[in-house]
């Protein structure tokens, strides 16, 4: 497999980053990597020139968000997750081993909200009368889905620092459902939007 | 070499070359759209013989919006066909900031900005941001034209007698007059004023305007947040479409004196800087449309989502199911489903052969299959394959 994502971008392997450092090292990498200035050089050079932009436009993808960066973290100590929260650039594949979901640790409240609970409130607010109510719900959800992935970083961290010896494999178990409860959440909310 | 640019329209065909040692770009045919019973491939190759002199260098293809794959595997097979060491395809708004961009019009580009480009039969909306010398596309919205062939169709159901002809004859005449004659020869449909034009296109103009507004909220982008407005195409020659778009955005819209060759000349342009090896702007795009692994009947997995910068890649490992398994078939669906078949796999019992698979899209959104086999890495052959069974819905 190629670099890590983090590793093509130049960023230390961490879910805390700042998100206009990310942009930064895309644009400066996308800018020297151009398969546009490649032509000149004759077509034998484009194929590699196109992965390699490629794996910076992945790499981009990967970690300018933060649910994605955290499962692409928890995704690089283990074998696929059996959802995809979008690794399909080239990071973190392997073959698909069906990861049973299972339902431990959830961590925040959002974590603890139920789905079906919440598809319902938000299909009864459909209406166009109820748009406010609805945006307002959404945004809610959002706040809270951000929140949450922020706290599962910050503990991800923590537990990755040499001072704490957790082995990965139990770490990521403990992670995996509240991960996958918000992954479910986040599905919800699109398809309300769309 | 020659550095060529390719305007494809549905009623004209524009071309336009870079002259050795002049910066503008010359020799615009127009009016030689495609014909009844040619080929987009015949029509490009014929027009496109008469400006190539000596080794062809560089050609670039301008892109709708719907412009499905096939057409722009097209132009890529146009560009090999004409011996073309590169060939590039850009959508249409990207050519139009790119023609100002590369004329030295460079400030245009700073900060967010918006490209119409107003064609006769459909417009498209891109927002555009430059980064140094990184040129990032934006798609906002692909629409019907609301002041080209609409207008037309406008003035046949209103004026008995007039034909589409004589409406888009008219339509054209009043970007410079304020009245003409309908229809010439017969007569019979009367005159048209420019007042009589505008209130026909304004209330098709306001709904364009209402649903590009509201696609830019939604990304949280209001008029005041753009530095810029390029307009191009046929209509933005009416100066009441001008008018109208700098009110509604509280922007000066930046016209050339010919809107409609804008694109044509921004291809050329890039064209030439893509045969001298230049990197004044390097276009980039994002992938239209989702890409996704049809893994059997209406089940489909995304493999590459609609947004995605270009270039893009997946990988995928594919395992064999069947003893002695000398083939995979592989479906992408993005709108209809694309087969390839990989080939030559060693034949071993099912399951002990591991195929990684990459889908790369490059940077005209055409998709790359490449496969090898695991372990070891040696490359299999992928053959697209049009004539395979057809997947049960």
């Amino acid at each position: 497999m190629a670099d890590d994502a983090f590793a093509v971008l130049g960023l230390e392997r961490r879910f805390a980053q700042d998100e206009a450092a990310i942009v930064l090292a895309h644009q400066n990498r996308l800018t020297r990597l151009h398969p546009d200035r490649v032509p000149a050089q004759g077509p034998a050079a484009l194929s590699p020139a196109l992965r390699e932009a490629a794996a910076v436009n992945g790499a981009l993808f990967t970690l300018g968000d933060p649910l994605r960066r955290l499962a692409y973290l928890l995704s690089l100590r283990g074998p696929e997750m059996g959802f995809d929260v979008g690794p399909e650039m080239g990071f973190g594949m392997g073959v698909d081993v069906g990861f049973e979901i299972g339902h431990r640790v959830p961590v925040s409240s959002a974590a603890r909200l139920d789905r079906a609970a919440l598809d319902d409130a938000l299909s009864e607010l459909s209406g166009n009368d109820c748009s406010v109510e609805r945006a307002d719900l959404c945004r809610d959800l959002e706040r809270e889905i951000d929140a949450t992935v922020a706290l599962l970083g910050a503990k991800l961290d923590a537990a990755e620092s040499p001072q704490v010896s957790s082995s990965p494999s139990t770490m990521r178990l403990a992670f995996l459902p509240a991960l996958a409860h918000l992954h479910g959440l986040v599905t919800l909310l699109r398809g309300h939007e769309t | 070499m020659t550095a060529l640019g390719f305007d494809l329209g549905r009623s004209s065909l524009r071309v336009s070359r870079f002259e050795a040692d002049s910066p503008r770009v010359c020799n615009v045919a127009q009016g030689c759209g495609p014909r009844a019973g040619q080929t987009v491939e015949e029509t490009l190759l014929a027009a496109a013989q008469g400006f190539i002199d000596g080794e062809p260098g560089a050609g670039v293809f301008v892109s709708r919006g719907s412009d499905p794959v096939p057409v722009r595997s097209t132009f890529r097979r146009v560009g090999q066909t004409l011996g073309l060491r590169t060939s590039r395809i850009l959508s249409s708004p990207a050519a139009i900031a790119v023609a100002h961009g590369l004329r030295g019009e460079v400030k245009l580009l700073d900060g967010l900005g918006l490209v119409l480009d107003l064609g006769a039969d459909h417009v498209e909306v891109a927002l555009f941001r430059r980064v140094g010398s990184l040129l990032l596309m934006e798609p906002v919205l692909t629409s019907t034209s609301p002041c080209g062939e609409t207008f037309d169709a406008d003035v046949v159901a209103a004026r008995r007698g007039a034909t589409l002809e004589d409406a888009r004859r008219a339509r054209h005449a009043l970007t410079e007059r304020f009245e003409t004659d309908l229809s010439s020869p017969s007569g019979g449909a009367g005159r048209l004023s420019r007042d009589q034009l505008e209130t026909l296109v304004k209330p098709r103009l306001e709904a364009f305007t209402r649903q590009s507004l509201s696609v830019l909220e939604r990304v949280g982008i209001r008029p005041r947040d753009l530095n810029t407005m390029l307009l191009a195409g046929g209509c933005a020659q009416m100066p009441f479409v001008r008018r109208f778009l700098f009110n509604a955005f509280g922007r000066p819209a930046v016209v050339d004196e010919t809107p409609e060759n804008t694109a044509v000349l921004g291809a050329a342009l890039y064209a030439e800087q893509l045969k001298r090896g230049g990197d004044a702007l390097l276009v980039t795009e994002r992938l239209s449309q989702t890409l996704s692994l049809s893994m059997g009947g209406a089940v489909e997995e995304p493999l590459l989502r609609a947004g995605l910068l270009l270039p893009s890649i997946a990988s995928r490992i594919f395992k064999t199911s069947s003893d002695q398994q000398a083939e995979l078939e592989i479906v992408v669906t993005a709108g209809p489903p694309t087969r390839f078949k990989v080939v030559g796999l060693t034949p071993l019992p099912r399951g002990q052969v591991l195929i990684e698979v990459d889908f790369l899209v490059d940077l005209d959104g055409l998709l790359e299959i490449k496969a090898r086999e695991l372990p070891g890495g040696r490359n299999l052959q992928v053959i697209p394959d049009p004539h395979g069974e057809p997947h049960a819905p």
